[in-house]
């Protein structure tokens, strides 16, 4: 991710700061921000907006519009960005505004319009997503970047049904008749322009939803039929207009997409020869996808010819997206025919289609990925030979360096960009000297050789800080710093931990009002933050700008520490102090989660499950189990479809754990248990079950410990009860149970006192896995069925049952006489049996002094050692001898002031307090 | 059935009509208006102040100050492809075709003088781009001046005469000149406008701006002397440094100049962002000359002006990107143009 975004970096133009609040003509300004964005120049035309937000005169109507302009903008932005994840910023970006926009202008006359460059929006961040998804590097990756673009081809859907809706009526408010002349008629053939393009833009959204689907799949077949119906109909009503002749191409496409290469070509062709002057920019579509129909068809010659005319035809266009997509076909379609091709013509072609290529994997989109794989192919890496790099003048192998990087061959950028500043110094050209240094440093990264990487960055940062490159260099150096240190464990790990402290630390001052700034103080704060300074990483995660699009990760991150910071507070009993960081810590994690709302993100969007959870937790702690469950709930459902994609099942698993803690909490025992059911569902095979078994007992526990501490007796109460029926309805589940299951419900019920119950899993564990022989057969299983026996043996004797358990403890004992576990039970027995005044005090103290003093000489001394003593020191306390017991257990602690755990050592200190 | 002939006859004969008359393209912002922006006819006289025209037994008097150009009626082909190469910025070969087309012209006095003036014309725009053909084109200037003292071109010479003599520091030449021109009709206050500039270019500030302010007190609001003398002011202010004021009184000046006012529009934004410059704020400098380019392109004058000032804003800026495509478009579209030189 980090060298994705390194990379969108690379690639993304810089803004420079910005200006001071100025006074502006308000009769230029709707035309001059016009002109920005037609020129491309989206960061000034964002920052003209800004002024004119700030600025004085602006009439109210234009003031309104200001939301939704800059929405506007950044849906160019996106459009027109370079990497995907700028893209998606954007786009996300976009939305807030024109949401936001939209709301607050319900009625006015622009806001259809509002809507449908919603619409797009959200179509273009789907399409987006796909690009993501084409370029993932694991299945699990693109499942969730395909589910995304699902989504928001939805939403998209969903936005273009409410234009539609407004436009409709928009349109239908017009008289049925209106004279040509009248100013009106060009006003409804307007609307009809835009309620046409609606319905059409919503069909062509079905269309890209189609292509979601694996190609035969019974969803892509449907869902290209109902676009292919869609577009059907819009031509068969309004054939004569723009909307129903392009209706009639993606007609044609819809048939290519199903195979049925015929009918496609037939549509391709009928269009191209339309006379219609206007029709010509879609004609150049056409004409690409009739290309594609060639190649579809094997007509490999034909096509590359075809692609020459094209190219030929629109001599300045080879950046638009069919342009790019006609290049590519015509390396594609020239690889196929070489076989059939003379030597001399053969390197002609080849030639000609690397060139094709260059320009294709130049330029971020759908095509990238093939032209790189396909270039690579026809055009093999050569070594960098210096003396090639010394005859390029230092434009031209800086040229070349970027071309390697393209083909994202690293090591050859890094060898010639080596050589050519090696021709250059910063005196000469600095501008261009900075560049190329910035290249080198990022090149290094993404070769992975991230201590050279960090030094070159670093180097541009603090010798030049006014450069241009330089802020973007302070990047790639914290990112090389922190990647060096998780790669290399050797040397000296806190000094280069400093070391990059102290560089993010420039950066954020050295650039405070930049996406950079940012990143450092992120970087900061999460190193403040391992490091357990708590109140250092607050300040860091506070000081990223409310306008950074890392707010919502710095929010959470905060949220985070100021938890960490309460629960310090709440150890030194602070509790006003501890309070009021708790509080903080919620509304932190709130204002995330809500960023992450405003800006889109769904149920299934990672990072805001895991805020939802992190916040869920906290609300736990302090007793707000419903507001947790709020929370969780409606994540849960989304979670629980069946087309949840793999990457997010670790995250599901969480937050059914989260979920049950909150039902265990609030004393909702049936809904636990069915999380209980769901857990195991997702939680996976064997090991991983019995791992989730612990942790769930470990997760109840901590419930308990919680309330317990809280002195919440009767939650405490409350959550034992649910605790017990939760247990008992696990026993009590004939499937789905295994080994591990059952002996961890035994184990559970034994810890709250349910002594007969627990007895009767172990029997059935005993009856059930001591015939299995594929248990049998496992290794340690025979261990396994002797502990169970044991906790039989425990069962018996929390029951009551002392002779059964006397008599159980001693077929084990003389079965396997050194097992300490068996050992440490029959002192257990006599002591419960001197509790119950069916044995005597004596006994127990006597054998557990004896058996301490068989430990004593272990070393180091076995946790059993202590426990042994502790339970000589409550048998003399049996006994009357309260002073003595206290004694006992002074002086072990004395000779072994740890006693083994902190735990033990908490019972000793409980029970001399006590004693006292 | 009997009307139809007619019609046709009166349309074919209005058309004759038109295509042999002289053709007098007006200014849209200016005062004096005429039906579809022209006035058709013979051209009867010609003087500093105006232009005489006369259609049938109609005579219009047209100021020059509201005149674009003029076609004459049966003007040599050279004049028109003169002024083609002159647009197109092809400066040199403007001039040969000038003094071609004021060859060809015998017995017709105006296009002759026309012709002339062009080639003068055009020769201060190669003196602009070398500075090795001042002389030259300040010869042919003064020639022409003293040829046509009394025609419709003179002021425009004597003011072309001016920039020429300012480049040199001739100021004597300066004052002389600016004499010349404020004894013509109605271009007493442009003189005076220049004759104050004069002394901001010798560094006298303050005298500079006194004299404008004379100026803008006794023209009137709205009027292109005052928005003259406002800008020369503005210019003075930069000069010594008080770059405030000046801001402010450019500001003005866009504030009270019509929004559709391409001229004065154009001239106004860059004067800002030339004191904005000069106050060390170039991304403010940034939006003002944008402002000339975006919306005032059509200021052919103006607006590679403005384009040369955004490639060096931008340079200074470090977006060297941008500073090259904007270089790349005045190369394109100015190819000729003196800030081509100058940005190289």
């Amino acid at each position: 991710m980090l060298r994705a975004a390194l990379l969108g970096s690379f690639l993304f133009a810089s803004l420079v700061g910005r200006p001071a609040l100025a006074d502006e003509d308000p009769r230029f300004a709707e035309s001059f921000l016009q002109g920005l964005r037609d020129r491309g120049y989206h960061d000034l035309a964002l920052e003209y907006l800004d002024r004119l937000r700030k600025s004085e005169g602006v009439p109210d109507e234009l003031r309104k519009r200001l939301d939704y302009e800059e929405g506007r903008i950044r849906i160019d932005v996106g459009i027109r960005a370079t990497d995907p994840d700028r893209a998606r910023e954007s786009f996300d970006q976009a939305r807030i505004k024109l949401e936001a926009y939209i709301a607050a202008n319900p009625d006015a006359d622009t806001t259809s319009g509002a809507i449908v460059d919603l619409a797009q929006l959200l179509y273009e961040r789907g399409r987006n997503s796909m690009i993501q998804a084409d370029d993932a590097r694991t299945p699990a990756e693109k499942d969730v970047r395909v589910n995304e673009a699902r989504s928001s081809f939805a939403a998209a859907r969903s936005a273009y049904e409410r234009a539609f809706e407004r436009l409709d009526k928009a349109y239908k408010a017009f008289d049925a008749f209106i004279p040509v002349n009248d100013p009106r008629f060009a006003r409804r053939e307007s609307a009809l322009s835009a309620l046409l393009n609606a319905e059409l833009q919503r069909a062509i959204v079905d269309y890209e939803d189609a292509r979601t689907y694996p190609e035969g799949s019974a969803e892509r077949t449907a869902k290209l039929q109902t676009a292919l119906d869609a577009f059907a109909g819009i031509h068969t009503r309004h054939r004569r207009q723009m909307a129903g002749i392009a209706a009639r191409m993606w007609q044609g496409k819809c048939y290519e997409e199903r195979g049925e290469l015929g009918p496609a070509k037939a549509i391709y062709d009928e269009l191209l020869q339309h006379p219609a002057q206007q029709l010509l920019p879609l004609q150049k579509k056409v004409d690409y996808f009739r290309i594609l129909v060639m190649a579809k068809r094997k007509e490999h010659a034909a096509a590359v010819d075809e692609c020459l005319r094209w190219l030929s035809a629109f001599p300045n266009d080879r950046r638009s997206y069919d342009a790019l997509g006609i290049q590519l076909q015509h390396a594609k379609s020239t690889v196929a025919l070489l076989d059939e091709l003379e030597p001399g013509e053969r390197t002609k072609l080849l030639a000609r289609a690397v060139e094709s290529l260059e320009q294709v994997v130049k330029v971020y989109s759908p095509f990238k990925l093939e032209a790189v794989a396909l270039l690579k192919q026809i055009s093999p890496k050569k070594a960098v030979k210096a003396e090639d790099v010394a005859r390029l003048s230092f434009d031209d192998a800086v040229g070349r360096a970027e071309q390697a990087i393209q083909l994202q061959q690293y090591d050859e950028a890094v060898e010639i960009l080596r050589l050519a500043l090696a021709k250059n110094d910063a005196a000469r050209d600095p501008a261009k000297y900075h560049r190329a240094r910035y290249t080198q440093a990022f090149c290094l990264y993404m070769n992975k050789d991230y201590f050279e990487s960090a030094v070159v960055a670093e180097h541009l940062a603090r010798r030049f800080p006014n450069g241009e490159w330089s802020a973007k260099a302070s990047e790639i150096g914290v990112a090389a710093m922190i990647d060096a240190y998780n790669s290399y464990q050797g040397g000296d790990r806190q000094g280069d931990l400093d070391r990059l402290v102290e560089f993010a630390r420039y950066a954020s001052t050295t650039w405070p009002d930049s996406e950079q700034g940012d990143s450092a103080r992120m970087t900061v704060g999460q190193i403040a933050l391992g490091r357990g300074r708590y109140e250092e990483a607050a300040a860091a995660f506070d000081s990223v700008r409310p306008s950074s699009a890392r707010k919502p990760d710095a929010q959470a991150f905060s949220g985070d520490a100021n938890w960490k910071l309460g629960l310090k507070a709440r150890d030194r009993n602070a509790t006003a102090d501890a309070d009021a960081l708790t509080a903080k810590a919620i509304a932190l994690y709130r204002s995330a989660i809500d960023a992450r709302r405003k800006s889109g993100a769904t149920d299934a969007d990672l990072p805001t499950i895991l805020n939802s959870c992190d916040l869920a937790g906290i609300q736990l702690e302090v007793g707000k189990p419903k507001e947790a469950l709020a929370l969780l709930d409606p994540i849960a459902r989304e979670l629980g479809k069946p087309n949840r994609p793999a990457a997010l099942n670790a995250a599901y698993g969480r937050v059914l754990s989260g979920l049950l803690r909150a039902h265990v909490a609030d004393g909702q025992v049936d809904a636990a248990i069915a999380d209980m059911n769901k857990l195991e569902a997702a939680g996976g095979e064997g090991k991983d079950r019995a791992q989730l078994y612990f942790e769930l007992g470990r997760l109840l526990e901590r419930e308990q410990e919680s309330l317990r501490k809280r002195g919440d007796k009767s939650g405490l109460e409350r959550t034992r009860a649910a605790y017990r029926k939760f247990l008992d309805a696990l026993v009590a589940s004939s499937s789905g149970q295994t080994f591990e299951s059952l002996v961890w419900a035994g184990g559970n019920l034994l810890e709250l006192g349910a002594g007969a119950e627990a007895e009767a899993v172990f029997r059935r564990v005993l009856d059930t896995y001591a015939k299995d022989a594929q248990f049998s057969s496992r290794p340690g299983a025979s261990d396994r069925l002797m502990l169970v026996r044991l906790e039989l043996v425990a069962a018996l004797r929390v029951a009551g049952k002392f002779d059964e358990a006397d008599k159980a403890i001693a077929e084990i004992l003389a079965q396997s006489p050194r097992l300490l576990q068996a050992q440490m039970e029959k002192g257990q027995i006599l002591s419960a049996k001197a509790s119950a005044k069916k044995g005597s005090w004596n006994e127990a103290f006597a054998y557990w002094q004896a058996l301490a003093g068989r430990l004593r000489n272990l070393s180091p001394k076995p946790k059993e050692y202590f426990e042994a003593w502790y339970n000589a020191a409550l048998a003399l306390e049996g006994q009357g001898k309260a002073a003595q017991a206290k004694q006992t257990l002074s002086s072990v602690m004395r000779l072994s002031p740890t006693v083994g755990s902190a735990e033990m050592k908490s019972k000793y200190q409980e029970m001399i307090a006590r004693i006292k | 059935m009997s009307r139809v002939p007619s019609i046709v006859t009166i349309v074919l004969l209005g058309a004759c009509s038109s295509a042999r008359a002289d053709v007098v393209s007006l200014t849209p912002t200016a005062e004096f208006k005429a039906p579809g922006n022209a006035v058709r006819g013979t051209v009867q006289s010609e003087s500093p102040s105006e232009v005489t025209v006369k259609l049938g037994n109609n005579i219009t008097k047209v100021p020059t100050g509201a005149i674009v150009s003029i076609t004459y009626d049966n003007q040599p082909p050279d004049l028109v492809l003169a002024q083609t190469r002159e647009n197109a910025g092809n400066f040199a070969e403007a001039a040969d075709l000038y003094k071609k087309a004021a060859a060809k012209a015998t017995g017709k006095p105006f296009v002759i003088e026309a012709a002339l003036f062009g080639e003068a014309r055009v020769s201060v725009d190669l003196a602009l781009t070398d500075p090795s053909k001042t002389d030259q084109a300040i010869q042919l200037l003064e020639a022409f001046g003293r040829t046509y003292s009394k025609g419709r071109h003179v002021v425009p010479a004597l003011e072309a005469l001016t920039r020429l003599y300012l480049g040199k520091g001739d100021y004597a030449k300066v004052d002389e000149t600016l004499t010349r021109m404020s004894a013509l009709p109605q271009s007493a206050d442009r003189a005076a406008v220049l004759r104050a500039r004069v002394f901001s270019k010798k560094g006298e500030f303050d005298k500079a701006v006194v004299e404008l302010d004379k100026i803008i007190a006794a023209s009137a609001e709205g009027s292109v002397k005052r928005r003259d003398a406002q800008l020369a002011k503005a210019e003075a202010l930069v000069g010594g440094k008080k770059f405030s004021e000046a801001e402010t009184l450019v500001r003005n000046v866009i504030k009270a100049a019509p929004a559709e006012d391409v001229a004065s529009q154009s001239l106004a934004h860059n004067m800002l962002g030339d004191c904005l410059r000069a106050a060390g704020k170039p991304r403010e400098a940034l939006y003002a000359y944008l402002h000339t380019d975006l919306l005032f392109f059509k200021d052919r004058e103006q607006h590679p002006r403005a384009l040369a000032r955004i490639a060096e804003v931008w340079r200074e800026l470090r977006q060297e990107d941008r500073a090259g495509e904007t270089l790349d478009r005045l190369r394109k579209e100015y190819p000729r143009s003196p800030y081509v030189a100058a940005a190289r």
